[in-house]
């Protein structure tokens, strides 16, 4: 089989640290081709390497002519028929589907095509699909994110794109979506394009996928054909170490411990429904498709979304139509998933991070904060050479045991976590773990989400399954994460 | 995500309208705003629906749809331009000096709009490579040019000579009619509108302007080019803020140095009232003109009625918290 691309000893850095180092694979015509590896393990460098956003601080990507391919921006990379279905997709949501998809490519002259030939483009496309319920006249912001991958699809096929990159592209997707997405890119192997398909699901790898590349650290682990690899396989070689490693120990929950959350029955945005007891102690994970509730929940009991009908109740007494400074009052405490916007506090120092919320709520004086502050940053091994440098100086780890730190100040009763390692390289995942169980065993109670089934699965006292905003499945025994992605998306 | 409030929120992928359909909607509610107080200004005053009345309250709000127009593309590209009042006042006093002067009057005009596209695209270009909000630019540029103003007027307003026949370009478009009682500046309107119509809803520019106005990454990646579709947007409502206020100069024969302060805040709020979306990416000519429209029918009304100008201020800062309202409650984020 020819060879489409073709990656040589690539490597990034920034500054002196080698993000990605002597990476060499080989991309061939008509193959699924997987890339796998734990967050921040350098896939999405390669990812941007390959799309043109960054530029190989060594080595080289050869295009199928065998010559070297420079991309300066993802145009190049478009016009070299390199195309990148984004997780976040870079789509128009006040246009429609036409005009996404004849932008940058179909409008040269000075004036817009012609409303019929932007329409006729974009059936054609979806048509190359085989996609009929999708319409030309469509408003992007209306449609489902399902479709928007699609459209996302047919705008990269437009530019007669020879290799595709998905990235991670059925977070957002129920099974029968997923299905269908999968089902569109085999269709597109068939005609021969290469797929480079990046996910978190081994499951789906194993549907689909020729080969896998796994990426451990900055470099190349191994490339394989699917057939040498089964799930315990690829998951040794994305971690390096056996997960009894990096997970804590798990216990079972211990029932006679006192209730310290209880949800009854909460309606309110994305939630029909949602009951759950929490007990003191426990780690308890919440799993379901992204918009099926669990961060939903995380965020109404914080007070920042309000329930319709339903209580919350904090050891027993119940919180009312609450705010977040309600929240924190009675002992709640909330790590938002958005580090950047609704987590650090980026022109303060590391100390004032953790300090906030206890100054923000005047929970103690001057010189016990700031006691307080120091022995949580110690305690979660908060990496900085000063902890009066700017928190944005951090690494995404460090700013994440920051602000858990910020959390262990205040002595929380109930600790809610929303898929509070994303972007946290793996080191700094597993201690992260071990605090939040450390943080279980001092007597409050964990409630996490995770987009990594493998943490849910291996972090969690017990699993907590939501489908269409309640929970359906509760999963105590022990579960594979294959097993678990599989309950996901059949939810 | 928008949509209006006749359906209330879209099913994912069910409503099939397109933006152009969502954006007719909006014009549609502007429009019967401004149906409405026609119909009680119509009862309240004699004198409102009569001709001349209606060709007067057209006539004064010509300018303000010329300035609106330019500033419809700054606001759908999710910037702001606050220096457009200055520039009104600044091209008034360069034109005027020039010709009082006795350069040719073509030259005048055209070295005014020069300076005019220049200034804008200064704006934009100050805006793209320092990447500050434009509204700090503008704001910068703003005093900037008032105090050029002031420097080279001395403080003093500039006349045309009395009698002389002298600029009649100028005084024919800004006080002539070529056809009955209608003003030439209604023409002028209305050229600049059909212009800035098939510029902003017919060209590839346009579509790039609403594209770098609903997702400039996405934009970039795809290839429009981001920064020169921002500049030009700044240098048209430049250009059309410098057209404007030499126009202003031809039609009452002298310029202030206080020419056109605060006259940016009343084009903002004529395209917010049109329904443009201030986060960028929504907006069309037709209703920047029917909230140019509002605003003019809100002055000349109240005006009939006797009521004083204050009330004017008033009534037209609810009509915007209204408008924007409206767009923020049936907006989804």
């Amino acid at each position: 089989m020819t060879s489409m691309l073709q990656l040589r000893d690539l490597g990034k850095s920034f500054g002196s640290f080698w993000a990605l180092r002597n990476v060499s694979i080989e991309f061939k015509q008509g193959e699924v081709h997987a890339l796998v590896g734990e967050n921040g393990a350098g896939k999405s460098t390669l990812i941007k390497l390959i799309a043109g956003v960054y530029q190989p601080s060594e080595g080289a990507i050869i295009g199928p002519l065998g010559t070297e391919l420079k991309m300066k921006t993802p145009r190049d990379a478009l016009s070299c028929g390199i195309g990148v279905v984004h997780q976040e997709l870079d789509l128009f949501d006040n246009l429609t589907v036409a005009e996404n998809i004849a932008l940058g490519i179909d409008d040269s002259g000075f004036v817009k095509p012609s409303k019929d030939k932007m329409a006729a483009r974009a059936r054609k496309a979806l048509d190359e699909l085989q996609e009929q319920k999708i319409l030309p006249s469509m408003r992007v912001g209306d449609i489902s994110s399902s479709d928007k991958q699609l459209v996302a699809v047919a705008k990269v096929l437009t530019w007669d794109a020879k290799v595709i990159i998905f990235d991670e592209p059925t977070s957002a997707l129920n099974a029968a979506e997923a299905a269908r997405l999968l089902e569109r890119i085999r269709h597109l192997r068939s005609v021969g394009v290469t797929v480079i398909y990046v996910s978190h699901k081994l499951g789906e790898i194993f549907s689909i996928a020729d080969r896998i590349s796994v990426i451990r650290d900055g470099t190349l682990i191994t490339t394989r054909p699917v057939a040498e690899f089964d799930h315990e396989k690829v998951v040794d070689a994305m971690l390096g170490r056996q997960p009894a490693e990096i997970f804590p120990v798990q216990v079972k929950p211990r029932p006679t411990k006192e209730v310290l959350l209880d949800v009854a029955d909460v309606h309110g945005r994305e939630l029909a429904g949602a009951s759950l007891k929490v007990r003191a102690g426990e780690i308890v994970a919440l799993a379901g498709l992204p918009d099926s509730g669990p961060s939903s929940l995380l965020r109404h009991i914080f007070g920042m979304d309000h329930a319709t009908s339903g209580t919350i109740s904090i050891s027993g007494r119940p919180i009312g139509r609450s705010t977040p400074r309600a929240a924190i009052r009675s002992g709640i405490a909330y790590l938002p998933a958005d580090r950047l916007r609704e987590g650090i506090l980026p022109l303060m120092s590391v100390l004032r991070n953790a300090e906030a919320t206890d100054e923000a709520m005047h929970a103690s004086d001057g010189s016990t904060r700031r006691g307080k502050a120091l022995a949580a940053i110690k305690r979660l091994s908060v990496r900085t050479s000063s902890i009066l440098n700017r928190i944005t100086s951090l690494s995404g780890g460090n700013q994440q045991k920051t602000l858990i730190a910020r959390w262990l100040v205040m002595d929380p009763k109930v600790l809610m976590l929303d898929d509070p390692t994303r972007g946290v390289d793996i080191g700094a995942k597993s201690e992260i773990y071990h605090i939040l169980r450390g943080i279980a065993d001092s007597g409050a109670a964990v409630v996490f989400t995770s987009s990594d089934s493998l943490e849910l699965a291996r972090l969690s006292d017990r699993i907590l399954l939501f489908r269409g905003g309640k929970i359906v499945d509760e999963i105590v025994r022990d579960v594979t994460h294959a097993e678990l992605d599989r309950a996901i998306s059949a939810a | 995500m928008m949509t209006n409030v006749a359906t209330g929120s879209p099913a994912q992928g069910g409503l099939v309208q397109s933006a152009r359909g969502l954006l007719l909607t909006r014009e549609a509610g502007v429009f019967g705003a401004l149906l409405a107080l026609c119909i009680v200004f119509a009862i309240a005053s004699p004198v409102f629906l009569t001709g001349q009345n209606i060709l007067n309250l057209l006539r004064q709000i010509s300018l303000l749809g010329v300035l609106a127009i330019g500033a419809t593309y700054v606001l759908i590209i999710s910037e702001v331009d606050l220096s457009v009042g200055s520039l009104y006042g600044f091209a008034g006093m360069v034109g005027g000096l020039l010709i009082v002067s006795g350069v040719p009057e073509v030259a005048a005009i055209l070295i005014t709009l020069t300076l005019g596209l220049a200034i804008g695209a200064m704006n934009g270009a100050i805006t793209v490579a320092g990447r500050i909000p434009s509204f700090i630019t503008t704001l910068g540029t703003l005093y900037l040019i008032r105090g050029a103003t002031l420097v080279m007027s001395n403080g003093m307003p500039v006349s045309l000579p009395h009698g002389q026949g002298a600029a009649p370009i100028l005084t024919g478009l800004a006080q002539g009619s070529l056809f009955g009682n209608l003003s030439n500046q209604v023409l002028v309107l209305i050229v600049v509108a059909v212009l800035g119509f098939f510029l902003l809803h017919k060209t590839t520019f346009g579509f790039h302007i609403f594209a770098v106005g609903g997702n400039d990454r996405a934009a970039r990646i795809v290839g429009v080019p981001v920064s020169r579709t921002k500049i030009i947007a700044f240098a048209i409502a430049g250009l059309l803020a410098s057209f404007a206020g030499i126009i202003n100069f031809g039609f009452l024969e002298n310029v202030q140095p206080v020419t056109g302060i605060g006259l940016e805040l009343d084009v903002i709020a004529a395209v917010i009232i049109g329904g443009t979306r201030l986060g960028g990416g929504e907006g069309s000519i037709p209703g920047t003109l029917l909230g140019v429209l509002l605003i003019g029918v809100v002055r000349n009304g109240l005006i009939l009625l006797g009521v004083t100008p204050f009330w004017q201020t008033t009534l037209i800062g609810a009509v915007v918290l209204t408008a924007a309202l409206i767009g923020g409650l049936t907006s989804k984020k």
